[in-house]
């Protein structure tokens, strides 16, 4: 809970005494920038970055000095603090337990790798991305939006909205090594899910309060895990195809057969996935991966 | 001077609904507002609705007067009259009024004198928050007119005295981006015939209408969109929605040929004609639309009846 942090501080590029100095990030005298706060505030703190903020992503990397630190962005709307990434540098969230909330991401960059990473090697584990937004921008976007890295890493909340015009859909939220990580209430246009194919980790993909996928006009499989994945993937999701089958929305993209044999899948009732694949039609329940028996 | 602890935000002063399409935070460090047409020392006037003691006595001074990026906090008890056009004449940006109280201790707004009478959302990322609106005067052509890109009207009541009825109760303007209307309850007048609850109109992208109960007598629709170029519009039953039309049109979501995006469950309609009506309670050729399992909308269009999952045409895997 963040109420108890050890230590509060703020971010406010628009404060005329923001400045990013050393003993710096108080109410009346703000960091000018959050990168340059992450690296300089103390474990178990939470950064307050306020309404109207801007900052530019391009110069750095952005390196996390202690763990436990909680970037909170304040406001609704256009006044959420705006990163625009004008240079394929990554935000990495190389540390453990840290948070990035309420944000919005404006991604310039084609075909950059990754615009925010979660977490790093599973020892940076239990990271989390909280109702954030990722717009592609200039008619271009990056490869991936983010990627989950590390145990237990939580994306919560994330919206995306890529370019459907850009060939090729872009992903949403890969996983990639790292165990019990959970992406949850969604919504994905022109993008999808993937997880880093030939590796085995175990995640989680949840409709949580109700999620949606608007795929890309080239990629039908908008959920793709790798055929040695264990976990849970469950509705309430809701997608929208232009083609292909509904039994392989949710498929192991290199493998064979349904390729989710470790995936437990659940797609009914309360849980329901649906899938629609043209205007005007209704969502018919998702239908791959045979049914458990009781046998 | 009273600032919002880091606590009150902790324990939830904004809803916090997590669906994958935004969440709304105030801006907490500003330095809130007031408004309280209760207190004795009210005025609108330079140097009020600073402290709790000496606050504002109406929200159209008040955001003639407050600073971008700031909690507007609306005591309950609160009552004020909107009775011309454009009544409220936001200054800034990111404006939050924050209704508090419950029931009828919230903050109340009563539409009358003009039917030109109206609030206009005309800054971008204004929120409006638990206010009950009242509409006392027939014909009021429009009270509600977002105007701006980002604004969010949240957890709000507007409801008519008996007889009374506007044409149209909320319109999202031409070309306005992001909008967000959540938990929110529309009880129009079920005799006389208005034209729409909630009108969206053309060339909007990404905007959002969840968690609702509208009831009234539409002619064009609870929901309507009869204009072009709307993009990526959301109408999602999010916890659980609640919509009645009591005009024999029959519609609920009536949107035009062009408009994409999602409308889905869990929803229950109730139309006013025992009729072939349950296809066409949903009308929307380029959405698509998700009406089974945990998005369920049912529609029932006869007394006493239990609900028929709507049955537009659904996908098939071929």
């Amino acid at each position: 809970m963040f109420g108890h942090a050890r230590r509060t501080y703020h971010v406010s590029s628009t404060h005329v005494a923001a400045s990013d100095e050393s003993g710096g990030g108080r109410l009346e005298r703000p960091f000018a920038s959050i990168r340059f706060a992450i690296g300089e505030v103390d474990a178990d703190s939470v950064v307050f970055v306020h309404p109207a903020h801007i900052e530019s992503v391009g110069a750095d990397n952005w390196d996390w000095k202690n763990s436990g630190v909680w970037v909170r962005g304040l406001g609704w709307g256009d006044r959420r603090p705006t990163l625009t990434i004008n240079a394929a540098k990554s935000i990495s969230m190389k540390k453990t337990g840290c948070v990035m909330e309420n944000l919005l991401f404006l991604c310039g960059v084609a075909d950059q790798s990754v615009v925010v990473q979660v977490g790093g090697l599973p020892a940076q584990s239990d990271n989390a991305l909280l109702n954030c937004e990722f717009r592609a921008i200039g008619g271009v976007r990056p490869t991936n939006y983010v990627q989950s890295f590390g145990d237990r890493s939580i994306v919560d909340g994330i919206k995306v909205l890529s370019d459907p015009a850009v060939a090729n859909s872009a992903i949403g939220v890969r996983h990639n090594i790292g165990d019990q990580s959970v992406l949850r209430n969604f919504y994905f246009d022109s993008c999808h899910y993937q997880v880093n194919p030939g590796l085995a980790p175990s995640e989680n993909v949840l409709g949580g309060d109700g999620s949606f996928i608007r795929a890309h006009p080239s990629q039908n499989r908008v959920i793709d895990p790798d055929s040695a994945n264990a976990g849970f993937c469950t509705g309430p999701i809701a997608i929208r195809i232009d083609g292909g089958t509904i039994a392989e929305t949710i498929k192991d993209s290199i493998g064979t057969g349904q390729d989710v044999s470790v995936w437990q899948i659940y797609h009914k009732g309360a849980q329901a996935i649906l899938v629609s694949k043209a205007d005007g039609e209704a969502g018919a329940f998702f239908n791959g991966g045979p049914p458990s028996t009781d046998a | 001077m009273v600032q919002l602890e880091d606590s009150q935000i902790a324990a939830g002063i904004a809803p916090h609904k997590v669906l994958g399409l935004g969440t709304p935070l105030p801006p907490t460090f500003n330095p809130p507002r007031y408004v309280d047409s209760t207190a004795t020392a009210a005025k609108d006037a330079a140097g009020f609705g600073k402290e709790i003691s000496r606050p504002y006595a109406t929200i159209a001074f008040a955001v003639t007067d407050c600073p971008a990026d700031t909690a507007l906090v609306v005591l309950p008890g609160h009552t004020e009259s909107v009775s011309a056009a454009d009544a409220w004449k936001f200054k800034n940006s990111g404006v939050w009024v924050m209704g508090l109280g419950w029931g009828a201790r919230r903050p109340t707004i009563t539409f009358g004198t003009s039917t030109a009478a109206q609030i206009k959302l005309s800054k971008a990322s204004t929120v409006l928050q638990n206010l009950l609106f009242v509409n006392s005067l027939d014909a009021l052509v429009l009270p509600l007119l977002i105007g701006a890109d980002d604004c969010a009207m949240l957890d709000f009541e507007y409801r008519e005295n008996l007889g009374v009825q506007a044409v149209t109760t909320i319109n999202i303007s031409v070309g306005i981006d992001r909008c967000l209307l959540e938990n929110f309850k529309i009880l129009g007048d079920t005799a006389a015939p208005a034209t729409s609850g909630i009108v969206v109109q053309q060339s909007n992208k990404d905007c959002v209408i969840r968690d609702f109960w509208i009831e009234g007598n539409y002619t064009d629709g609870c929901i309507d969109n009869n204009n072009v170029g709307v993009q990526r519009l959301m109408i999602i039953g999010g916890k659980g929605s609640y919509a009645r039309n009591s005009n024999s049109n029959d519609q609920i979501i009536n949107l035009s040929a062009t408009a994409t995006g999602f409308i889905a469950g869990p929803m229950a309609l109730r139309l006013a004609d025992n009729a072939a009506n349950i296809t066409e309670s949903i009308v929307g050729a380029a959405m698509q639309i998700y009406a089974s399992g945990a998005f369920e909308i049912g529609v029932v269009n006869a007394d006493g009846e239990a609900a028929l999952q709507w049955n537009g045409v659904k996908s098939t895997d071929a």
